[in-house]
């Protein structure tokens, strides 16, 4: 039994209010202060976040791991860009048709996990994603082949500021379903077939069920993800899903914390622009004495993987797991750096 | 198809499944002994082959001389790799280490793209003659036969290997039964490094044939080419048998290249790779053993 | 403390944070740059009326764009201009099947089309010959009307079909002087600097200025010098369409430059165009590029290659067996119909006509390699990137079996195609907008007196490719007068009049004219130097 639990006065409270206005304020009115092509990068961070959700959603809660999660990014991005450009639809059919292709797709891929477990499972989604680039995504007649595809914004959001909004309400609706579905008995059947699936069996729990929903449900946001992504560019090519993006996601998940929502949205939004910051401290590329020039675009590839595994020896909550003080004196408690240090990073399949 | 074609696929075929063989039997090799699967096997080979090229056509250094360099890059590499990656996550479920040794491998992507530039390099053939003799009317290159000759030779060295040698099975009785062997006596951590580094030679002479044969080569080209058709071949003939990967890899280097000459396939773009997938999973759902393993 | 007092303390807490916040922010100023007179359409851009200004697209043409294809495209035009059928992909597709205006009936009815839907037309309108008289520059009220009204008609044709809708250009502000300052000019520049060919990072680096300074030193342009903004488009469209954005919206370049590349260049020159700035480009397909009011190519467009190259093969080669190997993308589909067209008629036998993928793996080429052995092609018309066709030289090679490579393009004429693909590539011979090294010293003198001057040494062929692009960039500046706006630049370049740099093709170019260059020069690979040699010179035909 606790002893008396303090509760913060005025000032406290006061304090914490203003932390989170300041984090609302950096969010939604910074950008509105910037300029396109910055405020282009600010929406892919939102886009990341959602990518990283979903692949969390995965990696997380079923511990099935997906080295092919730009495949359903991608195939999302494809089929809103067809449904738009090709199809004539507008904006909202194309996004919700790639929700569904992308919810179709995990849903084959979860089928197939049921069989095919653990690290051969992981093998498989390396393999579908790297058929996706070469094969589905170069199909002319829906991608544009190698010429891509174009994928304009949608009326009433066409300018880069208005679009940032738009994403950053998706962003908000992902956040709440996740956390809305996670308090369901589904959700609270995968986190128990994920500590132990004997035990949820017995206890009536269809593993195979939840986690073919968890991958639906994933796939989904994927395809949302990829949809966003589409229009943000205003052009999609199969180039962009590539090896190294299936890493980066993975790694800004993980890098985030898994399990920890918070944690994976500010783990991917670091990701996408860890690039930007880079370009603004050294525009033109980091000139290291005696090597090439650094530019940008290879920044979150060069430090991704450091961190990682960074991340997996020594802390495997993430950051996530770092900020957590921070979480808990936010809602009211005290502030201290108690069970900041997870043991091991669970990013086992509880079948495998 | 005509037959014509279909012997000429064939051939092919057999010859780049020769490469994906080395790949596997690197892939096993390391499987066998500590169950990891080394996405980074890939890497250790490209980092074998920019260091050749660095060395010989930069510096200058004769070939001979150059290529020993190329190797010890690969295996130091593999050898950093299980030092600072896999002994720290000895006892971490083996899909963490997947993702570490993922990790890896784009590390070593990155570092290629940033120094050594994000362009192709072509290189002229170390071995003259390219039409040594010519079956079913595919030219077979001496680069080609050497290929097969390196497998074949490395298959049949390691099967003695393990089966002859203390070492070897040492090797064997680590990845059984770890404790036991320490308690005889043997270091789990120098046979960790051995496995590893042996791991990264065979890469690395796998990533020098493959560049040779291509007669180009470029950031992160043997595991966006290789790493997954080794994979494939390894799981084929049996993850945990290296007569297997031999197998396996003449396997998918065939079914690949019959089904990028096959007009069947003529609608759909990348061939090669929907066939290794789909042959990826109907392996894993209908006979997860692989051809050679044991059940 | 009550419960609800410590709320109101949050409350006010966050309201004084918020407040703060925003005053900061709006104190700042956005960097979008200079106004336009009109914002890209969003009208535009919903889907529905995709349509719209799709329709802009091709009806600005109408009459206009790529007359010059006299002889070469007469029927299959319509495979740009048709919508549904032929993935345009990057194309100003109209809706199948045309507006109002009757399709590809006489230059009259395509010429009237200019301010309304003028659609299906468009390419097909152009062949019949005449500029027609409203094929005027985007300054005048076409400019901006087109837009207005394609948009309401071609809201009806919208819909399915309808690829890639184009934003309506605005017309460019009277005095836009974006990029342009009292002493300074600026240009920006895309090229596939990775992903098409083996380029060293830092390969255009040197050469970029060199015209520049030298020009500066003669007083440069009304005393004004040039700097140049030099980006990498990875040979990716995507990618493409971004660094332009980044080099018009951040760096406020005046005008901007495609080097080579079709997807990259169609994808910026169509961004360009909704922003109302002007862009030149190496000519690659014309195909997705007429129409476009601030488009211009500085060279021979891959069409207008084709009768030369054909012409080479039956006057030069005396060989009858070609093969046709083209990149598989949507752009260059007219390409292909041109060139299995001309060489029909021309009495050549074509064994294979294939395409490969633009990024396509080794086993694909190998295949395509052996494929071609196959076929007995004795010479190969290749249009692919020069990574592609060095693989599939090697392959060929390794296969004993030697074509004649011979093809258009910018970049395969470069001498690191020789030296990463001698000897499989024989005695390849490619069409260039600059000759080689080997008569540059005829030609102008000037490019390695300055390029010892600013960088010492001799200057290598990508220098002077840079040199002679800066070259006639440089004349039509000059052009443009003093008072330099993007409007002056276009109306300089569409008065009509030529642009001689004795490098570059002379080009000249009116409203509707677009692909202006007049010839081209023949280079061929000698493989014993490991370097490409001008074998004809400003040639237009054999």
């Amino acid at each position: 039994m606790n002893g008396h639990r303090q509760r913060p006065g005025p000032a406290g409270w006061a304090a914490r209010g203003a932390l989170l206005a300041a984090l609302a304020g950096l969010v939604l009115v910074v950008p509105a202060g910037r300029g396109n092509v910055e405020v282009h990068v600010f929406t892919q961070a939102a886009i990341y976040a959602v990518i990283g959700l979903s692949l969390n959603i995965l990696l997380g809660y079923t511990g099935q791991i997906s080295l092919g999660h730009q495949a359903f990014v991608g195939i999302g991005a494809f089929t809103a860009a067809y449904m738009v450009s090709r199809a004539g639809q507008p904006f909202l059919a194309g996004i919700v048709m790639a929700m569904v292709v992308g919810g179709l797709q995990a849903l084959v891929l979860g089928v197939v996990s049921l069989r095919v477990t653990g690290l051969y499972f992981a093998l498989v989604t390396l393999a579908y994603g790297t058929m996706a680039e070469e094969s589905l995504f170069n199909i002319q007649s829906l991608t544009g082949g190698s010429a891509g595809q174009p994928a304009p914004k949608p009326a009433g959001f066409s300018t880069d500021l208005r679009y940032y909004y738009l994403c950053l309400a998706f962003l908000a609706a992902v956040i709440w379903v996740d956390w809305r579905l996670m308090r369901t008995k589904g959700g609270r059947a995968l986190l128990a077939v994920r500590e132990n699936p004997k035990v949820a069996a017995t206890n009536g729990v269809d593993v195979k069920v939840y986690t073919l929903m968890a991958f639906v449900v994933a796939g989904v946001f994927a395809g949302l993800g990829g949809a966003l992504l589409a229009h943000n560019d205003t052009f999609v090519v199969r180039d962009l899903f590539d090896f190294q993006l299936a890493l980066v996601f993975v790694i800004m998940t993980v890098v985030g914390g898994l399990r920890n929502r918070t944690g994976v949205v500010l783990g991917s939004a670091f990701f996408s622009l860890v690039g930007y910051f880079f370009d603004k401290l050294f525009s033109g590329g980091l000139h290291v004495p005696g090597l090439k020039v650094l530019p940008k675009e290879y920044v979150p590839i060069v430090i991704g993987p450091v961190l990682l595994l960074y991340t997996l020896t020594r802390h495997p909550g993430g950051v996530g797991q770092q900020i957590r003080p921070l979480q808990r004196w936010l809602r009211g408690g005290r502030f201290s750096f108690k069970d900041t240090h997870e043991r091991d990073v669970r990013v086992t399949d509880a079948r495998a | 198809m005509s037959a014509h074609v279909l012997a000429q696929a064939v051939v092919i075929g057999v010859i780049t499944g020769a490469g994906y063989g080395l790949v596997a039997l690197g892939l096993v090799l390391v499987h066998k002994s500590s169950g990891v699967f080394n996405f980074a096997q890939g890497e250790f080979g490209t980092v074998a082959v920019y260091t050749l090229y660095r060395v010989h056509d930069r510096i200058g250094v004769p070939l001979v001389p150059a290529i020993a360099v190329g190797l010890v890059a690969s295996v130091a590499m593999a050898l950093a790799t299980e030092r600072v990656v896999v002994r720290r996550l000895f006892d971490a479920p083996r899909v963490t280490l997947l993702v570490a040794t993922a990790g890896v491998a784009l590390l070593a992507i990155s570092l290629e793209l940033w120094l050594g530039e994000a362009r192709l390099r072509f290189i002229q053939p170390a071995l003259g003659r390219l039409d040594r003799f010519s079956l079913f009317g595919v030219q077979v290159s001496d680069q080609r036969i050497l290929i097969l000759v390196a497998l074949l030779g490395l298959a049949v060295l390691l099967g003695l290997f393990f089966s002859r040698t203390n070492l070897g099975l040492a090797i064997l009785a680590v990845s059984q039964e770890p404790v036991a062997t320490e308690l005889m006596g043997i270091s789990v951590r120098r046979l960790s490094s051995f496995i590893w580094g042996l791991a990264g030679l065979l890469a690395g002479v796998a990533g020098m044939l493959a560049a040779g044969d291509a007669k180009s080569f470029g950031p992160g080209f043997m595991t966006f080419g290789a790493l997954i058709p080794g994979f494939t071949a390894a799981v084929l003939g049996g993850m945990n048998s290296l007569p297997g990967a031999f197998v396996g890899g003449v396997v998918v280097g065939v079914a690949q290249s019959l089904a990028v000459s096959s007009s069947a396939f003529k609608a759909i773009p990348g061939p090669g790779a929907v066939m290794v997938f789909v042959l990826l999973v109907v392996v894993l759902t209908l006979r997860p053993q692989g051809l050679l393993g044991k059940a | 403390m009550t419960r609800r007092s410590s709320r109101v303390a949050v409350a006010r807490g966050a309201a004084v944070a918020v407040a703060l916040l925003l005053a900061a922010a709006c104190g700042q100023k956005s960097d979008v740059g200079p106004a336009r007179s009109a914002a890209p359409a969003p009208a535009g851009q919903d889907a529905a009326g995709g349509g719209a200004a799709v329709a802009a697209g091709p009806g600005g043409s109408a009459g206009g764009g790529s007359d010059v294809s006299a002889g070469a495209t007469p029927g299959p035009v319509a495979s740009g201009a048709s919508g549904g059928t032929a993935p345009a992909g990057g194309s100003a597709a109209s809706p199948a099947g045309g507006g109002p205006t009757s399709p590809a009936s006489g230059a009259g009815s395509a010429g009237a089309g200019r301010g309304t839907t003028g659609s299906a037309a468009g390419p097909a309108g152009s062949t019949a010959g005449s500029p027609g008289p409203t094929g005027r520059g985007p300054a005048s009220a076409g400019g901006g009307a087109s837009p207005g009204a394609a948009a309401g008609s071609g809201g009806e044709n919208g819909g399915p079909g309808a690829t890639s809708p184009v934003p309506a250009p605005p017309s460019p502000a009277a005095g836009d002087r974006t990029g342009v300052t009292e002493g300074k000019i600026r240009i920006g520049v895309h090229a596939p600097i990775t992903g098409a060919a083996p380029f060293p990072q830092s390969a255009f680096d040197k050469g970029k200025d060199v015209y520049w300074k030298y020009l500066a030193e003669k007083g440069g342009i009304f005393g004004r010098n040039v700097e140049v903004v030099f980006r990498d488009d990875q040979f990716n469209p995507s990618r493409a369409v971004q660094v332009c954005r980044e080099m018009v919206e951040q760096e406020h370049v005046f005008i901007l430059m495609g080097a080579a590349g079709s997807e990259q260049i169609t994808a910026c020159a169509r961004y360009a165009n909704s922003m109302g700035v002007p862009y030149l480009s190496a000519g690659v397909n014309e195909d997705g590029l007429t129409g476009l009011s601030s488009y211009f190519a500085t060279s021979q467009s891959y069409v207008q290659q084709t009768p030369v190259l054909v012409s080479y093969i039956v006057n030069k080669l005396h060989k009858t067996k070609i093969a046709i190997v083209m990149n598989n993308t949507p752009a260059l589909n007219e390409t292909q119909q041109s060139v299995t067209k001309l060489a029909q008629a021309a009495g050549l036998d074509i064994v294979r006509n294939s395409r490969i993928g633009k990024n396509a793996s080794d086993s694909e080429l190998l295949s395509e390699a052996n494929a071609l052995r196959t076929s007995g092609a004795e010479v190969v018309y290749l249009l692919t990137s020069p990574v592609n066709f060095i693989k599939l030289a090697t392959n060929a090679q390794a296969q004993a079996y030697s074509p004649v490579y011979l093809g258009p393009g910018i970049t395969n004429g470069l001498n690191i195609v020789a030296e990463a693909g001698c000897p499989a590539i024989g005695a390849a011979k490619f069409l260039s907008p600059f000759p080689q090294l080997d008569v540059i010293d005829k030609l102008d003198p000037d490019y390695q007196k300055s390029y010892e001057k600013y960088n010492g040494g001799r200057g290598d062929d990508i220098g002077l490719a840079e040199w002679g692009l800066s070259k006639v960039i440089g004349a039509m500046l000059q052009a443009a007068g003093k008072d330099l706006t993007r409007q002056s630049f276009v109306n300089a370049l569409e008065s009509g009049r030529d642009f001689t740099t004795n490098v570059y093709p002379v080009v000249s170019y009116s409203g509707s004219i677009r692909f202006g260059a007049k010839s081209s020069h023949l280079l061929e690979a000698d493989c014993n130097s490991r370097t490409f040699k001008t074998i004809a010179e400003f040639t237009t035909g054999f």
